[in-house]
């Protein structure tokens, strides 16, 4: 009985194991994480917005979009609005479901952890 | 959008309506067509023409004051917006000539449709109208919207119970009235938003 209990418990050990090992570390760093989850809520939004939401600083939210976008997780699009140019991030589909994702299997080793 | 929204979903909608420009627009909208349609003026017809003169003032107030102060977001495109619509003014349609049934049925046809223009109609008339505060309200959260979406149906309900208007008079002075207070509301938020947020030198360049 004792032995079932403990194989059982190696069992789940190595499902969160395995569960955090597949994490995408592309999202898992937390400030491109609250970029994804800021984008998710909007079809697009500028630099400026990203930067006030998130509070990082300008190099900062440079270097984490550049991995986003090398990442295919947000699309960055230069437009001129009224004579200024703007530059418009927007999450792509795989953005979305790497942050679907990543929620899901967060939240799985989460409960594990605490369960 | 769906209604399980992250914290952070929440937040950013919520800035998105952090200026006040669109209550001030909605208000200014429900003020000018109640005060028109209460003075019985023809040019109330035109109400309906007031969204077009008013969405390019929103616009420029936003590239004017917002988006150099906290930046530019596009809120998601509503997709089902458009049949949604249609699918709530077709309801709206029956449910009115059903409770006109209704009323014609229990009291006779002369005295059921005017207590049903009198007493129904306004209370109708702003359920239809606390929709869009409601939308708003279901994705930013904000008390204020809420409460402006339960005024609608609470003044239309109120207004002719206690005499102060009926029918077609009670549709107007309940727009007027949450119109103005919805107006001077979104003047105090913007000019709390031009207080709070200062403009952003660099502009709106990617980091460059």
């Amino acid at each position: 009985m004792a032995q079932d209990r403990e194989a059982m418990d190696m069992g789940e050990a190595l499902d969160v194991a395995t569960t955090l090992t597949s994490i995408d570390r592309t999202v898992h760093e937390p400030a491109r994480l609250m970029i994804l989850a800021v984008l998710r809520g909007l079809e697009s939004a500028d630099f400026l917005f990203l930067l006030r939401q998130t509070e990082l600083t300008r190099g900062n939210l440079s270097s984490h979009l550049s991995k986003l976008e090398a990442a295919g997780y947000v699309e960055i699009a230069k437009e001129f609005v009224d004579k200024i140019p703007r530059t418009l991030i927007r999450l792509t589909q795989a953005g979305q479901a790497a942050l679907d994702a990543y929620r899901r299997d967060m939240g799985s080793v989460l409960a594990e952890l605490e369960g | 959008m769906d209604a399980r929204l992250t914290k952070t979903e929440v937040r950013v909608q919520r800035m998105l309506v952090r200026d006040g420009i669109t209550e001030m627009l909605f208000g200014a909208l429900l003020l000018v067509f109640g005060v028109l349609f209460s003075i019985g003026s023809p040019l109330a017809a035109f109400g309906a023409l007031l969204p077009v003169a008013l969405n390019p003032l929103g616009s420029w107030l936003k590239r004017r004051f917002v988006y150099p102060r906290i930046g530019y977001a596009r809120a998601p495109k509503g997709e089902r917006a458009i049949r949604g619509i249609l699918i709530t003014a077709i309801a709206a349609v029956a449910l009115l000539a059903g409770t006109l049934g209704l009323f014609a049925l229990a009291l006779g046809f002369e005295e059921g449709r005017l207590l049903w223009l009198s007493h129904f109609v306004p209370a109708f008339a702003g359920l239809l109208m606390a929709i869009g505060p409601w939308t708003i309200a279901r994705t930013t959260r904000l008390v204020r919207w809420y409460v402006m979406a339960g005024l609608f149906p609470l003044s239309g309900t109120l207004l002719p119970l206690l005499g102060m208007a009926t029918g077609y008079a009670a549709i107007s002075l309940e727009a007027a009235i949450i119109g103005g207070l919805a107006l001077v509301y979104g003047l105090g938020l913007f000019v709390s938003f031009l207080r709070t947020y200062a403009v952003e030198e660099a502009g709106h360049g990617a980091g460059s």
